[in-house]
């Protein structure tokens, strides 16, 4: 079942193209990796995907719906939005941040009941970040204020959730734990689309990968379809292995310095399997 | 949850006794010195006791109480707790510690409409013409410095506060302009308008102040919880379902309104609307809907403290309210900058 459509968006900024007839559809309960360089559109994808980001060309479909003719306040109630960042001004306890996620449940005379506090005890439990709900969101480490963060994304009580890196500059075991939290969502019915940037994480984790580059997607499918040497050679200029490492059957990327030619019977111990894409990528180096 | 919550009803608790104490030295401190129980006879006849509770004042006491005291010291709970409530929405509309409703021309808009009246003469016609422009040019002032600041709709508070600094400096300058061709007598009128105080506050100014201060600030009350949304930035509050705009514009223009209320009844009042939000946001943290009320409340408190202190200090010279709270309230931003920047903020 599809639960949203990208269909041709294109957004450009003053003159400026960001993004090219982008589209996408997604699925119920797929957990979707976008991947690409810096500065390729992935966060302005995702913020269109919200609505937050005015789209110049294409149409963005929520359930049948168009997303243009919906106000935030109802997008809000079925899609919520986490930044990769968020500056907090001032020092709101833990708890006051998770619980503004119940906005677009409250009318706008009214005040949160017992409800909203129970989903968010819920959400900030799941996270692991309940013991924190007294502290001050700026005192907090990084690692304890992403999972925050996805609490209160949780707390909205949304079918889909669109996260933007929310393991940027977080240690190996929390982006883990982050990912691994996202993947159990996603086996209850929760829809994810999220921006990554570690490669090898977004193939681990992710149901589907859509690759960008230059505001374009260039790939989109299985992680093992997605992630070949080619695919990273288009997206990222430079020239790679990926190989599945004996161990855990997982796609690692060998990246090869800038300007080196390659050829494939040099570098690689036997037993290393190389998928076919990557073998002519290299050898047409 | 509890914790917190014990800590905003204690506050709120220790500001409203505070209040009371103070209620009773303002009215009893002065020239001419008030006995308590007089006071507590003079209004308890008021509302309905035929006999009155406690000793009765004399005429002359009588007159202080009714027609210098109380309208005085009423002006300046309006002028303290609308101050201090708009101080502390500004602060949370700019998600920034140190704005405060001067940051979207409110005082050098009001500023300018004082002096054109004094510069036509009007003042002396009647009492409402300095309010009246006052009110007028405070308010031109934002609607202003707003239009300037708005694109496509939007207005972001970084343009809004640049625009604002520079409409300032513009309308200050056509004030400076303006002084400079009065005479004495009316530059004297200026400089007692500019350092704002309570002094020959009379009923009339009570009625002035009272409606749109006690609306607008119990429609902020209404609205805290929106506030603590809009802090969190544009696109987290927009993801939220909340609309941006209208709830930035609603906020300044509430705020605007009663502080130029504020100001037209009591000249310009500085670090009321700086500094008390920001002792009760450290107090009581930065939750607008516990924030708001007890910013309100403390405003009142020390506006009243300030004035009273002004008035005792040097008994019969008095020291006029704009002067007494800066002096107060300057070495406390002071402090509060030094401290921020340890803390690695601004």
């Amino acid at each position: 079942m599809t639960v949203m459509e990208a269909k041709n968006v294109s957004v450009s900024v003053q003159d400026r193209s960001i993004l090219t007839k982008c589209s996408l559809t997604v699925g119920r309960g797929e957990f979707i990796g976008i991947i690409g360089p810096n500065g390729s559109g992935k966060t302005t994808f995702l913020k269109s995907l919200r609505g937050i980001q005015p789209i110049s060309q294409g149409q963005i479909f929520l359930y049948d719906h168009l997303l243009t003719q919906m106000t935030d306040k109802t997008i809000a109630r079925q899609v919520a939005y986490m930044q990769q960042s968020v500056k907090v001004g001032f020092g709101y306890s833990v708890k006051d941040i998770v619980m503004t996620a119940r906005y677009p449940y409250i009318a706008w005379w009214q005040n949160s009941t017992s409800k909203d506090s129970q989903i968010v005890e819920e959400a900030m439990r799941y996270t692991g970040v309940w013991e924190l709900r007294e502290k001050n969101i700026q005192a907090i480490s990084g690692g304890e204020r992403q999972r925050v963060f996805l609490a209160k994304a949780l707390a909205q009580d949304t079918d889909i959730l669109l996260l933007d890196e929310p393991t940027a500059a977080l240690d190996i075991g929390y982006a883990d734990d982050m990912f691994r939290h996202c993947q159990e969502l996603c086996h209850a019915g929760k829809t994810i689309v999220i921006v990554v940037h570690d490669l090898e994480m977004a193939a681990k984790f992710c149901s589907r990968l859509v690759l960008f580059a230059n505001g374009q997607i260039v790939a989109d499918g299985e992680p093992h379809i997605v992630m070949n040497a080619k695919n990273l050679g288009k997206a990222f200029h430079i020239s790679s292995t990926v190989y599945e490492d004996a161990l855990f059957r997982q796609r690692r990327i060998y990246v090869y310095p800038y300007g080196v030619r390659i050829r494939q019977s040099q570098h690689l111990r036997p037993g290393v399997q190389i998928p076919e894409e990557a073998s002519t990528m290299i050898l047409n180096e | 949850m509890m914790h917190q919550l014990q800590k905003v009803y204690g506050y709120g608790l220790g500001l409203v006794i505070a209040f009371v104490i103070l209620f009773v030295v303002s009215i009893h401190m002065g020239t001419i010195t008030i006995p308590i129980n007089g006071a507590i006879d003079e209004i308890t006849r008021a509302i309905g006791f035929v006999n009155g509770i406690g000793a009765p004042l004399d005429d002359n006491q009588r007159a202080v109480f009714w027609f210098i005291r109380l309208p005085r010291l009423l002006v300046g709970v309006l002028v303290g707790s609308a101050l201090a409530t708009a101080g502390a929405v500004m602060q949370g509309v700019f998600a920034n510690p140190l704005a405060d409703p001067g940051v979207v021309g409110v005082s050098s808009g009001a500023s300018l409409g004082a002096v054109i009246a004094i510069a036509l003469g009007l003042t002396s016609v009647s009492m409402f013409y300095m309010p009246l422009f006052a009110f007028g040019g405070a308010f031109g002032a934002v609607v202003l410095i707003v239009g300037l600041a708005m694109r496509d709709n939007k207005v972001q508070p970084i343009t809004l506060l640049l625009s604002g600094v520079a409409v300032s400096l513009f309308l200050g300058a056509l004030t400076s302009g303006l002084l400079t061709f009065m005479n004495e007598y009316r530059l004297r009128e200026f400089l007692f308008w500019m350092v704002g105080g309570l002094d020959y506050r009379r009923w009339e100014h009570v009625v002035i102040a009272i409606g749109p201060i006690i609306v607008g600030i119990s429609v902020l009350f209404m609205l805290a919880r929106h506030l603590n949304v809009l802090v969190l930035g544009d696109v987290e509050a927009r993801a939220l379902g909340q609309s941006v705009m209208f709830y930035r514009l609603l906020f300044l223009s509430i705020a605007s309104v009663i502080t130029a209320t504020a100001v037209c009844v009591s000249g310009f009042v500085g670090f009321v609307g700086l500094v008390v939000p920001h002792i009760m946001r450290i107090l009581v943290g930065p939750d607008h809907r516990s924030l708001l009320p007890l910013s309100a409340l403390a405003g009142a408190v020390f506006l009243v403290f300030c004035d009273t202190l002004g008035r005792v200090i040097l008994t019969p010279i008095e020291i006029r309210l704009g002067i007494m709270t800066a002096l107060v309230g300057a070495p406390y931003f002071l402090f509060l900058l030094r401290r921020l920047r340890a803390e690695g903020g601004i």
